[in-house]
């Protein structure tokens, strides 16, 4: 379970995130989207231990992330995948480092690569893969981090429109298999309606949380049922209001 | 093919404005320009240039310049660079077969080397030198040839020896570092190596053979267009080795200053009796045959070489004793 | 495709058509270039041909170049072996970069050539004193190459590596290194280059009568141009062959690169 506690973060006078508070509880999906500039992405780093509190503290399992949380699965937009090594070679990579021999290590990532669908590509490189393929080496390299905790920024944002529909299925189908609890970030409201638990609503600079919405609809969800689209729509509310203002601030 | 045509004349109009550039050599000089090396075999040269005797006699301007070798002395004259040069008979026996126009009119001197071994070397006989680092001037030099000569006379293979090249100076610090046995050098640089105590002469050149040594050379051009001009040189040329003999103080302060050392070495390296200053070209007519043979031997030269192409006697047979 | 391999060909074949009419000619001489008419500057292609096989069957040729790819050899494996370390460090650590660089900076200018009578001095007159002049040609490039290698690593990957459970070592191993290995193999390519350009400073002082950097000054002084013409080709013509050889073994070592 993540703790973040009166969370602030500032660079120089520039305060990024103001007193945030926030749990996310073993297994649950927690979606945050906010205007640009609002903190997400630092919020994010912070949880992953790469970037350090001005004000304030989190905890992952009653421990302190102080320094890189090496317990986290983090997939970046940008896949940030190691070019030099194979599919195979960038899941295994997490387990390599940790000392897990060979044997496990070629279970660990076969098991992984089947689970997002990319058996028979284990020896391709990142450059012979498509961006929706890329992502998915991401997400099977996070996963066999053995993570506690999984931290996404916008993976699916540098995907087109139908990819992006396609791998918040196959995100959902694997986080369903492992039911690991997971911060996403997103700025598509759309998406968070239709992945998360709860969505989380930030407010424009500086970031505090302005409101926090549940999802109770069963998975998998209907993009357009009625209580889908009212979700989508106060969100939509509660978001536009922040954009308008972020933008009034430049 | 008219791309070809434009490409060819392009090429062609670069060649000739870079010719342009060059200044046309007129017949009428004003000026000689005379090459030398820092060694006491060019004294005659020292004492031409600083009497002002050369352009007293001749009534034109003399200028000199300094070489570190005879290679890059006869390519500057293969340049058309210098009219005259103090320079060995091997570079200048080679610069004439490959093309350059010039003969020999006089000798400058005639021996004047010495092999210098370490200190705590032994030296009894030649076959003491097989299979050690023994330094020399770069061929084509008297020094190389001088050698090679010796050894092939003594029956020893040059090939067993580790024969290293290089200049004077690199020959005292590489003995003095213990880099090489010993060398084969011009005076004054034996004398210097003894002095500064970083070896011993255990050979004269002059104990290999008598070989000749450096000569006067000059250019056909100036033979042929201006006769009169070459005999005064020459004339001025006797009159400088002779007085190597008469003035011997004198000698050693002009030379002392030309060659920036000390007093003391020249007048050790002259009173050794290493170096003959004798102009006559003809006594070395027989030494230089042999050089022209171990160049052909080492093919440096391609073809055998008479007199007539080398030496020019009519201005020495002509000078008033 | 065809007319690619054509193109080639007419350049070179333009300039040996040029060279031979300048050299039968005598052009040179006759535009005042040259000065003494009998010098055969430049030689005849045919003479040069030659040269080279007089050479070729009396050994001297092989032997020459072995001994010049050896003096290369030692000098290359120095610099690399002394360059790559160096430039790991300083590209990784800004207290070493503080440190070292400057050294760097000086010494970078100053050619091989002026460093002969030291490398003499330390080595004598072996082959390993011409190994050092090249040395000091090929270091600069891999060092450089190295450094920018490293200090050019992606954040990105770095931080995704030690979300990963990467310790210092690790984040050196298996992700800079691999990231840098671009950058380092063509500062080893680069560095072949220089190094075998240094091979005339290198064996000009005559650690040996053998040796393409040596024939070529000696045979200029005895003003033989054939034989020199015919040994500066042999040198371009190596030089250019390992350099193909070397971007061969880049491109397949390096087959992750995307393909441009």
């Amino acid at each position: 379970m993540l703790r973040i506690i009166r969370l602030t973060k500032k660079f120089d006078s520039y305060t990024v995130l103001e007193d945030v508070s926030l749990e996310v509880n073993d297994g649950e999906f927690v979606c945050i989207v906010g205007p640009s500039g609002c903190g997400k992405t630092t919020l994010l780093r912070m949880a992953a231990g790469l970037d350090f509190p001005t004000k304030g503290e989190l905890f992952l399992d009653d421990r302190r992330i102080d320094g890189v949380n090496k317990e986290c699965g983090f997939v970046f937009q940008e896949y940030v995948l190691f070019p030099w090594r194979t599919v195979k070679g960038n899941i295994e990579f997490g387990p390599e480092v940790k000392g897990v021999p060979v044997e496990e290590r070629e279970r660990i990532s076969q098991h992984y690569i089947d689970l997002v669908g990319l058996k028979g590509f284990e020896n391709h490189y990142p450059h012979e893969l498509s961006g929706g393929m890329k992502q998915r080496v991401g997400i099977a390299r996070a996963y066999a981090n053995n993570p506690k905790l999984l931290l996404m920024d916008e993976p699916f944002g540098a995907l087109d429109a139908q990819t992006r529909n396609l791998m918040q299925g196959e995100l959902l189908r694997i986080w369903e298999e492992e039911h690991i609890s997971a911060l996403f970030v997103t700025h598509s409201v759309d998406e968070a309606v239709y992945l998360a638990d709860r969505v989380v609503v930030l407010s424009a600079n500086p970031g505090t949380i302005k409101e926090i919405f549940k999802i109770d609809l069963s998975r998998p969800r209907v993009r357009t049922s009625p209580e889908a689209n009212a979700l989508r729509d106060a969100i939509l509310k509660s978001l536009g209001t922040e954009i308008k203002r972020a933008a009034e601030r430049k | 093919m008219m791309k070809i045509k434009l490409i060819i004349s392009i090429i062609f109009i670069g060649l000739f404005f870079a010719g342009i550039g060059c200044v046309e050599k007129t017949s009428k000089i004003n000026e000689v320009r005379v090459g030398y090396q820092p060694s006491t075999h060019h004294i005659a040269e020292f004492i031409g240039m600083q009497k002002g005797w050369f352009a007293q006699e001749t009534g034109i301007n003399f200028t000199d310049k300094e070489f570190i070798g005879g290679a890059s002395e006869m390519e500057a004259m293969m340049a058309g660079e210098l009219d005259m040069a103090y320079v060995g008979a091997v570079p200048a026996i080679n610069a004439i077969e490959k093309g350059l126009k010039a003969k020999i009119v006089a000798s400058a001197n005639n021996e004047g080397s010495a092999l210098v071994m370490r200190n705590d070397f032994n030296y009894t006989k030649p076959g003491d030198l097989i299979g050690k680092k023994i330094a020399t001037l770069q061929p084509p030099s008297i020094q190389d040839t001088v050698f090679r000569v010796w050894l092939l006379d003594s029956d020893i293979k040059p090939e067993d020896l580790d024969i290293k090249y290089m200049s004077g100076a690199e020959m005292l610090t590489s003995l003095s570092s213990g880099a090489i046995d010993g060398f084969i050098w011009a005076e004054p640089g034996p004398t210097q190596a003894v002095m500064k105590g970083i070896g011993k002469i255990v050979l004269n050149s002059s104990d290999m053979w008598m070989h000749p040594c450096c000569v006067v050379v000059v250019s056909d051009e100036l033979i042929e267009n201006n006769p009169d001009l070459v005999q005064k040189i020459v004339n001025t040329h006797v009159k400088a080795m002779d007085f190597i003999e008469t003035n011997e103080n004198e000698t050693i302060n002009i030379s002392a200053n030309k060659l920036k050392i000390s007093q003391e070495v020249l007048e050790k390296s002259l009173d050794s009796g290493r170096t003959k200053y004798d102009a006559n070209p003809r006594l070395i007519e027989s030494g230089i045959k042999r050089f022209i043979d171990d160049l052909i031997a080492i093919k440096v030269l391609t073809r055998q070489m008479n007199t007539s192409e080398l030496f020019d006697f009519t201005f020495y047979d002509r000078v008033k004793k | 495709m065809n007319n690619f391999r054509i193109e080639k060909f007419v350049g070179v074949g333009l300039l040996l058509i040029v060279w031979e009419i300048v050299a039968r000619y005598k052009l040179l001489f006759f535009l005042g270039i040259i000065k003494m008419e009998g010098l055969a500057f430049p030689p005849t292609i045919p003479s040069v041909v030659e040269a080279f096989y007089q050479d070729v069957l009396d050994g001297t040729m092989t032997l020459s170049i072995s001994y010049s790819i050896m003096h290369l050899l030692i000098g290359l494996i120095g610099a690399v072996l002394l360059g790559i370390p160096l430039g790991i460090l300083t590209g990784w650590s800004k207290r070493a970069e503080y440190i070292i660089d400057p050294i760097i900076q000086v010494m970078r200018p100053i050619p091989p050539l002026a460093w002969i009578p030291i490398a003499i001095m330390i080595f004598g007159l072996t082959h390993q004193a011409a190994g050092f002049i090249i040395f000091i040609g090929a270091f600069f490039p891999v060092m450089v190459n190295t450094y920018s290698g490293v200090r050019g690593t992606d954040r990105k990957l770095v931080e995704m590596a030690k979300t990963l459970g990467a310790n210092e070592m690790n984040l050196l191993t298996k992700v800079v290194l691999p990231y840098s290995m671009p950058m380092i193999t063509s500062g080893v390519r680069i560095s072949l280059g220089v190094g075998w350009m240094c091979v005339v400073a290198a064996e000009m002082f005559g650690v040996s009568k053998y040796g393409l950097g040596w024939k070529i000054p000696y045979y200029s002084n005895i003003f033989m141009y054939d034989h020199v013409f015919s040994y500066m080709l042999v040198l371009g013509l190596i030089g250019y062959g390992m350099d193909i050889i070397f971007k061969r073994f880049e491109s397949w070592k390096l087959r992750w690169r995307e393909t441009i």
